[in-house]
Formats: structure tokens, sequence, C-alpha cells
């Protein structure tokens, strides 16, 4: 596969050499909460696990800014993993020993360097807040069968009916950005000075609200408690980098 | 203004319909997911916390940076 013009193509970064940090999550953790001995030591192992987990993530996310060059990617993670360690040094009061100190760490450069990714992603394009009435007449995709299709379009339309009727407009316009537009949750926190655990308690809601629905008109099961029946948990396993966001289009206006 | 929405693909509708109860928020899923990632690693991933798997489900940035975590952890 060839890459899109101005990705980089270098590997993302190996490992790290931890041959002078603190060996147990107890010596972490106490060779950073105070300068003395093995402090400095911890300071720039730590340091460098924030930058190879930020540099992975960008390498992960690279395909979300095809026009960043390498030089840019690295500059990003490199302020990633700074604002991490910053993070992490202010946390580590809470650090209570359930993981790996190092997974613990990682987190921390994780979610900076993929929260700047997609804000880079997104700089200077417009996300789309306006109400939306949803009136499905047509499927986005081809069905296998025309059975299938009846079948697809008939919940699509529900859906929609059910969207308009037992979703306030907020709600309305969160769903459709998050879901539909696919604007990344941090972008849309960030747009509506608000917070990616706000939307998602709103996204929660309006499922539930949206499964109550669609199983009052008989087009999905019961549920009493509204449990994993005809939900999709599934695990996290290692897959491909994710693909480009679609940009926000107007269906019609 | 109101835009008009007349189409919905099937992936659209599994996103928009997912049972993602229980409910557990992204700051909790943050606070989680690092023992849930050695867990899933070290071949135990029966130990999810209650509602961790369904919030990494249905909510797409807490999930890309779970397997991120994950990939780091393993290799």
């Amino acid at each position: 596969m060839t890459a899109p013009q101005g990705v980089p193509t270098s590997p993302a970064p190996a490992r790290v050499d931890l041959a002078d940090a603190p060996r147990s999550n107890l010596d972490w953790v106490a060779a950073l909460a105070a300068p003395g001995p093995g402090h400095e030591e911890a300071l720039r192992a730590l340091h460098a696990l924030m930058l190879r987990a930020a540099r992975h993530q960008v390498w992960r996310m690279r395909g979300l800014v095809p026009g960043v060059g390498p030089a840019a990617l690295d500059e990003l993670a490199n302020g990633a993993a700074d604002e991490a360690l910053v993070a992490l040094l202010g946390k580590l009061g809470t650090f209570e020993g359930r993981s790996r100190f190092t997974t613990w760490a990682y987190k921390f450069a994780v979610l900076e360097a993929a929260v700047q990714v997609r804000r880079q992603a997104w700089r200077g394009r417009e996300v789309s807040f306006e109400d939306v009435t949803v009136v499905v007449g047509s499927l986005g995709e081809e069905a296998v069968g025309p059975a299938e299709e009846l079948e697809a379009l008939d919940l699509a339309t529900a859906l929609g009916r059910a969207m308009s009727q037992v979703l306030t407009p907020y709600q309305r316009r969160i769903a459709v950005a998050l879901l539909v537009d696919e604007v990344p949750i941090d972008v849309l926190a960030q747009r509506l000075a608000t917070t990616r655990g706000a939307l998602y308690k709103t996204l929660h809601v309006v499922r539930a609200r949206l499964r109550a629905a669609l199983a009052d008109s008989g087009h999905l099961p019961r549920s009493r408690t509204d449990e994993r029946r005809g939900g999709t948990a599934r695990r996290v396993e290692p897959g491909p980098p994710v693909a480009p966001a679609r940009p926000v289009e107007e269906v019609s206006s | 203004m109101t835009r008009r929405l007349t189409t919905l693909t099937t992936g659209q509708a599994e996103a928009l319909t997912l049972a993602t109860h229980p409910y557990l928020s992204c700051d909790q899923c943050f606070d989680l997911v690092d023992a849930y990632v050695d867990a899933v690693a070290a071949g135990r991933p029966d130990d999810a916390a209650p509602g961790l798997e369904e919030h990494l489900a249905g909510c797409a940035a807490c999930a890309e940076e779970a397997q991120t975590l994950l990939e780091l952890v393993r290799d």
C-alpha cells in the first residue's frame, strides 16, 4: 500500500531503553515523587516512555493529517509527551498500582497525542451544528438483496422517525455530529465549549431513548434494562490505523 | 436553518442504537483502561470492569486510545 503524500513512511518508534529506570511500581512512584537518588533518571525514563507512546499514537492516526510532514508530526508528538508528563506528575498520587506503572504512564501520552491529532485534523474545518430534520427515504449503501433492502429501509425509516420524535434538538445535533458526520468527540467538545464526558453522556441518553422507541415500534427486542441484548460490545484488539474521518457535508438545507 | 437528513447507513443505524448500559463515563474509562489493557495482554480479558467494554464499543475515541495502549503493552 502506498502512503498518501506527506505521510511519513518510517516505522513507529522502537522500544525505550529502561536500563536506568525504576524496576517496580513502588520504585517508580518513590523516585518520581520527590528529588533524591534516582529522581532525574526516573524523570528521563518517564519522558522517554511518554514520547514513545505519543509517537506511536501519532503514527497510528497519521492518515487523519495527510498534509502534515514527518517533522511536524514529531513536533506534535513531542509536545503531547511534554503535556502528558506534566499531567501525569500532577496525578502521581492517584496511582493505585492496579496496572503496571508503565501502562498507566502510557495512557496519559496516548490521550494527549490522540486529542492533538484530532484537533489538528479538524483545524479550519467547519462543524455543522444546525438542527436536523430526519426523514430517511433511502439507505446510504446497497443491501445484499431486495428483502434485506426493504428490512434495512424500514429500520432506517423508523430510526429517523424516532430521532425526530424522542430526541431534543440538542440531542439530535450531538448524535448527528458524532455518529453521522463523524466529528471526533474531542473536536466537538472544543467547538461547543463542553467536555468529552458530557458529550458521551448525551450520546448514551440518545441511544437509550432511540432503543426504547424502536422497541415500542417493534423494530428492536424489548429489554427491561436495555442491557447487552442487541448491542455489539467488543474487546479491544489491535487494528489498522483509523481511516480519516469524513468531512462534514451538508445533506441538504 | 435546518439540515435535512435523508439517508442513514447500516453502520450509522447500529451506532445510533448501540446498547451502552451500564453507563461508564470517559473519565471512568480513562481511570480503568490501563488495568484492563494489562489484563487483556495477559490473557485475562474477563477482568473488565462493568461497563468498560460497552463504553469502548460506544466511544470511538476511547476505543482508539485503548487499542494503541494495547499495542504499546504488547510490543
